[in-house]
């Protein structure tokens, strides 16, 4: 009898589950499922910078310019880059904030004739003017204020060309940074009261409107936290991309994200948001016949800044053994297989800046390090630590982001390769929040720092290594030069490298920034870190970039193979 | 006493003994390997049993056992003494709460209904950041594990105790009523000496269930903790990091999140089958069948 | 007992009170705020930059003045905007707890009709087979991270034998009711599995002991079948422990089914408030504490009002109120 009744309740859970087949992409491939780790906070394009929200905007919103797969910037609703020799762009004489005289810059965009909002209204200079006003408005608060504050004017010749004029003229010029294009028709209203734009923006009231997009995509449904639904662009003129729907999904645990991919409840995983290297590899060992799995090592620095105000760490002879006794080359091999490039400086080895002529490199040479700290006034003491003449231990505390496996693990096997030469590591991990909003902003940490910047191609090292930019109580803690690295030739050198056009001398003031990088060590580089696309065999079309533009940006090229 | 208790609880008490004995011995078991629990090798990952390492090495090419038996002294440590610190506060809240009555009880409960709303989350992130050298500690001592493990103990203690204490409340609310509690009341006895000896005892299966069920709770929070971020620093090992470190290796090495796993269900089993025996021993009206 | 009711709600009140106060100075105690975060954001934002943006969002003032604003507009209706995501803080909650109360709701409901037969059959023989049986299975329960246990349900249901999906709340393209139906089955084992354990062993401890009780003989005595005797009188008195639990755990598992929500990618409370916290969006944040706050109250007083039912010799008089 029992058993009886057991036998019926199973075959009810068989009919339940089984009879309902997990629907995936096998039917027609008209729709692709992208699993992600973040849920973008909001889709506004002007109000914060998540990774999550430009993945989404690379299909849905367009802008006027981005940075190519060669690293370089490109045209997306425009025609053509201007350039001073072209005539499109021109100096005039502008003056700093401060009232320093300087070369500005005009420069004249035309944007797509075939650009429209997926309203069917198309994308015009009312919307640039707009963008621009929304973002310098101080009462608006949106992300890369400065990117609107130093456009003086922008000057409007009809309803597609328009000239720019900016405070001061650098190399960046032909681009247009990450100036964000918005939807006059619809958001003017929104921005009657600049400080209530954020809230009253239709990104947030009303973000299914389709005039909202301008990509090949528009944003379609909606669930908070979990899901968006995007579909096709009825509007949009370039070539058509091959799905009639995306579905982006949220899964912030990478194992469950790997999990949901295997049972087909997502077809791909996006590199930008996806798993950890390790776990990629690993995936990629057992699953090798039914997806593909692409490296792309990026501009994403992984390194540990270095606390430069403590006594111990000022002498470079320090810092030079603490990158000499760390085998970088065996971490990246071993823990990575060979995917993540170890790095020399804060140049990436594909950025047409780096070079490695005359810039000191350093192996794995642990009799070197002792040597070094030895020369330093660092003898071994009692229990295998090192000592100074005052008899301190040469203890050097080390912090990361708590939770964040892969530099946890990174973290254990550099303090494992430093007790060797006689330093004691202390480890000491903080959550995301507190780390980067404190410690490491406000300059608290008191040995070293391991995390990465993030970074475009050809990007100025001002905020990082110029003293300017140390954060200190009196400037509000602006500033990423949390090292506290001080060094008048550096500082020269940004100043020259930011306003000199000509490549082959701003190639030669970077390989000068980068031999006092590797010689001073202001941080100890360790590798780049490489993002791993996973994808279904059958997709094809995804050319990972290595920078910040995501994949999505060429989301119409992205086809079903045969 | 073991025999009393009869069979089970013997091998329980003697699994427990063990357990704790290799966690306490760690260090020697280390130098006896000649081997040092925090040496990475990054050639030797992953590597299965050998007679080198009993029991394979982790991801770091560390050995999984001496990582064990550390992790052990954390476990059992943050396990048995918070468990029992937040049960003890919580079985005297309960007791004074349910057989007083009246404004106490409100007031006790209230404060433990605050608790259990209590954000533990910032709780955790503060607590966290607070400054112990600023407290008076020497640079040294604020950081020695043992502090380190202690921050763990207290919070957990401190957001504990309230479900023992609703338990022991409820239990009293009811005994109280009864014939023998309200004889002992008519002949006199003060109200400290009629929970303790009358109330007390024959709540004591509530609270050692709790008490013995919070042993793994407790040990399972320290690894959501650690899968949270907050847990236990590394390199130090803990049963609880172990597994959650342990996730995304699962088809590569599933071993490292078995033994584990293992230690703690065998932790759990022992410490139930023990408080099982002892609610038996103690209860005067309980008798084995 | 309505009086006693009464009480106990605006006792409740006053409780919300100061765990907002409470709440408020713990966020504002974490380090870092809203701007510092920002700025790491933004590499070129100047240090006036920043003192406008922390005059914008109020943060140059003390934090008991802030407190105070917030209360006065939050007691007039007018519960803010949430910072992460720039919408009214009552829309994403309204949004979400639905789900979590499914989500709870379901998971609670099936840890008791797990729990209360499980430890009806093992309570008749103690240290019996069964009794055994079903007390190792208890404790696997309780040995097994919420975390681990989700990722080997998704492995093996939705992976290996492709039943059930792995995530999510419906299917692409999908979302009929069946769908959504399945999309609930995993979560909610993972989440009622715990309960399952501690109801469990509580009940059978209990069972045993009132099965001992004086009541129980006579009823026995009388003739009763041991069916009605253990029904009707032990598990009604055994049931105190499981209720207390269950009020208990009403409350906790609004904030506290984080690991679940974050493994199986449903966007529920527990996962919103987390991110709140985390992301420094202190409106959300609030509320959010509040509300899961608030259903532990309730939780707490239904259990003690079930006390009286299930006991008669419990009694709550108006005193007990203060």
């Amino acid at each position: 009898m029992i058993r009886h009744r057991t036998l019926h309740f199973l075959s009810l859970i068989a009919v339940l589950c089984g009879g309902l087949p997990v629907p995936s992409a096998m039917a027609a491939r008209d729709s692709l499922t992208i699993g992600i780790t973040q849920y973008p906070g909001t889709l506004n394009p002007m109000i914060d910078s998540m990774l999550a929200k430009t993945y989404v905007h690379g299909a849905t919103q367009r802008q006027i310019t981005i940075e190519g797969h060669d690293w370089t910037p490109i045209c997306q609703l425009c025609v053509k880059l201007p350039s001073l020799k072209d005539g499109d762009a021109e100096r005039f004489p502008s003056t700093t904030e401060a009232g320093d005289p300087v070369d500005g810059v005009r420069k004249t965009y035309t944007l797509r004739d075939d650009a429209f909002w997926a309203d069917g209204t198309p994308v015009t200079t009312d919307d640039v003017v707009f963008a621009w006003k929304v973002g310098r408005h101080p009462d608006t608060g949106v992300a890369n204020f400065r990117a609107y504050k130093d456009v003086l004017d922008i000057e409007v010749h009809g309803p597609k060309r328009f000239t720019m004029v900016e405070r001061k003229l650098d190399y960046r010029y032909p681009s247009m940074g990450d100036f964000q294009v918005l939807p006059a028709h619809l958001e003017g209203p929104s921005f009657e009261v600049p400080r209530e734009y954020r809230h009253r923006t239709l990104y947030q009231t009303d973000p299914t409107n389709p005039g909202l997009w301008n990509g090949p995509y528009r944003v379609a449904a909606i669930e908070t936290g979990s899901k968006l639904v995007l579909a096709r662009n009825p509007h949009w003129k370039g070539p058509q991309p091959a799905f009639e729907r995306i579905e982006i999904r949220a899964i912030e645990n990478t194992s469950a994200l790997e999990a949901n991919l295997l049972s087909g409840s997502i077809d791909m995983i996006a590199g930008e948001l996806g798993l950890d290297i390790d776990q990629a590899i690993a995936f990629e060992k057992r699953n090798a016949d039914r997806f593909t799995v692409l490296y792309q090592p990026g501009l994403i620095y992984e390194h540990m800044d270095v606390m430069l105000d403590n006594p111990f760490l000022a002498d470079r002879r320090v810092r030079q053994a603490l990158i000499l006794a760390i085998d970088r080359q065996a971490i990246s091999d071993r823990l990575f297989a060979g995917k993540q490039p170890v790095a020399n400086t804060s140049v990436h080895p594909l950025d047409w800046v780096n070079t490695t002529d005359g810039v000191p490199t350093y192996g794995y040479e642990p009799d070197r390090a002792k040597a070094l700290l030895d020369d330093a006034g660092w003898k071994i003491g009692p229990k295998g630590v090192r000592v100074n003449a005052k008899g301190e231990p040469l203890t050097l505390e080390l912090m990361t982001t708590a939770g964040n496996r892969t530099r946890e693990l990174v973290e254990q096997v550099i303090a494992d390769y430093w007790k060797r030469v006689g330093i004691e590591t202390r480890i000491r991990n903080e959550p995301a929040r507190v780390f980067f909003g404190e410690t490491v902003s406000k300059r608290k940490f008191t040995g070293l720092a391991l995390f990465a910047w993030l970074s475009a191609p050809e990007s100025l090292p001002r905020t990082t290594l110029h003293s300017e930019s140390i954060p200190t109580d009196a400037n509000n803690w602006a500033g990423q030069n949390n090292t506290g690295f001080r060094n008048a030739e550096m500082d020269r050198l940004i100043d020259a490298t930011e306003i000199e056009l000509d490549r082959d001398k701003r190639k030669a003031l970077w390989a000068d920034m980068q031999r006092i990088y590797a010689t001073e060590l202001p941080a100890i580089p360790l590798y780049f870190r490489a993002e791993s696309y996973v994808m279904p065999k059958w997709l094809t079309g995804v050319r990972p970039t290595g920078h910040k533009y995501s994949t999505t940006n060429w989301i119409e090229d992205w086809k079903v193979a045969e | 006493m073991i025999r009393h208790l009869g069979p089970s609880a013997a091998l329980a008490a003697a699994a427990l003994a063990v357990l704790a004995v290799a966690a306490v011995g760690a260090p020697l078991v280390e130098s006896l390997m000649g081997l040092d629990a925090e040496a990475v090798d990054l050639f030797g990952r992953l590597q299965p049993p050998s007679p080198d390492h009993p029991l394979g090495t982790d991801e770091l090419g560390r050995d999984l056992l001496l990582r064990l038996l550390y992790g052990g002294r954390v476990s059992l440590t943050v396990g048995v003494v918070a468990a029992v610190a937040a049960s003890a506060i919580g079985t005297a809240i309960g007791l004074a709460a349910g057989y007083l009555g009246g404004r106490v009880d409100a007031l006790l409960m209230r404060l433990a209904d605050g608790v259990i709303a209590l954000p533990l989350l910032p709780l955790l992130i503060v607590l966290a950041a607070v400054d112990l050298t600023k407290l008076g500690l020497s640079d040294d001592a604020a950081n020695s594990p043992a502090v380190l493990l202690g921050r763990l103990v207290v919070l957990v203690t401190l957001v504990g105790w309230p479900t023992t204490a609703r338990l022991v409340r409820a239990a009293t609310l009811s005994l109280r009523r009864r014939e023998f509690v309200q004889a002992a009341q008519a002949l006199g006895y003060s109200p400290l000496r009629i929970a303790a000896r009358h109330v007390l005892p024959n709540a004591a299966a509530p609270i050692l269930v709790a008490t013995t069920l919070a042993v793994g709770n407790v040990v399972l929070f320290e690894s959501v903790l650690s899968f949270l971020g907050l847990g236990i620093r590394p390199p130090t090992p803990s049963w609880g990091n172990m597994l959650t470190g342990a996730q995304e290796l699962i088809w590569e090495s599933p071993q490292l999140a078995v033994w584990p796993g293992v230690l703690i269900f065998v932790t759990v089993v022992s410490v139930n089958l023990l408080g099982d025996a002892l609610r038996d021993a103690l209860d005067p009206r309980s008798r084995r069948r | 007992m309505l009086t006693y009711v009464t009480g106990r709600l605006f006792q409740a009140l006053v409780v919300l009170l100061l765990l907002s106060a409470a709440a408020y100075v713990l966020l504002g105690l974490m380090p870092g705020d809203p701007i510092d975060l920002m700025v790491g954001a933004d590499p070129r934002i100047t240090s006036e930059d920043i003192a406008r943006l922390k005059a914008l969002q109020g943060l140059d003032r003390p934090i008991w003045e802030r407190y105070l604003a917030w209360l006065s507009s939050a007691l007039a209706g007018d519960l803010g905007y949430s910072r992460l995501y720039t919408r009214p803080v009552l829309d994403i909650v309204a949004e979400r707890m639905p789900r979590t109360l499914l989500l709870i709701g379901l998971a609670l409901a099936l840890a008791l009709s797990v729990a209360v037969p499980a430890a009806l059959i093992a309570a008749r023989k103690p240290g019996g087979a069964v009794d055994r049986g079903v007390n190792m299975l208890c404790f696997a329960g309780i040995s097994v991270p919420p975390f681990w246990l989700a990722l080997l349900l998704i492995l093996l249901f939705a992976v290996v034998l492709g039943w059930l999906p792995a995530g999510g709340t419906a299917s692409t393209g999908g979302g009929g009711f069946l769908d959504r139906v399945q999309h609930l089955i995993l979560p909610v084992v993972t989440l009622a599995a715990a309960s399952i354990a501690a109801y469990t062993r509580h009940l059978r401890a209990a069972l045993i002991e009132a099965l001992g009780e004086d009541y129980v003989r006579t009823a026995r005595a009388k003739g009763l079948s041991e069916r009605t005797v253990t029904t009707r009188h032990a598990l009604r008195n055994a049931l105190l422990p499981v209720v207390t639990l269950l009020g208990l755990d009403l409350g906790s598992l609004v904030s506290g089914a984080l690991v679940t929500e974050t493994m199986f990618a449903q966007p529920g409370m527990g996962k919103t408030i987390y991110d709140a916290v985390m992301g420094n969006d202190y409106n959300l944040a609030l509320v959010g504490l509040l509300v899961a706050a608030g259903a532990t109250l309730l939780g707490s007083l239904g259990a003690d009002l079930a006390y009286a039912r299930l006991d008669p010799r419990i009694v709550y008089r108006a005193e007990n109120a203060v």
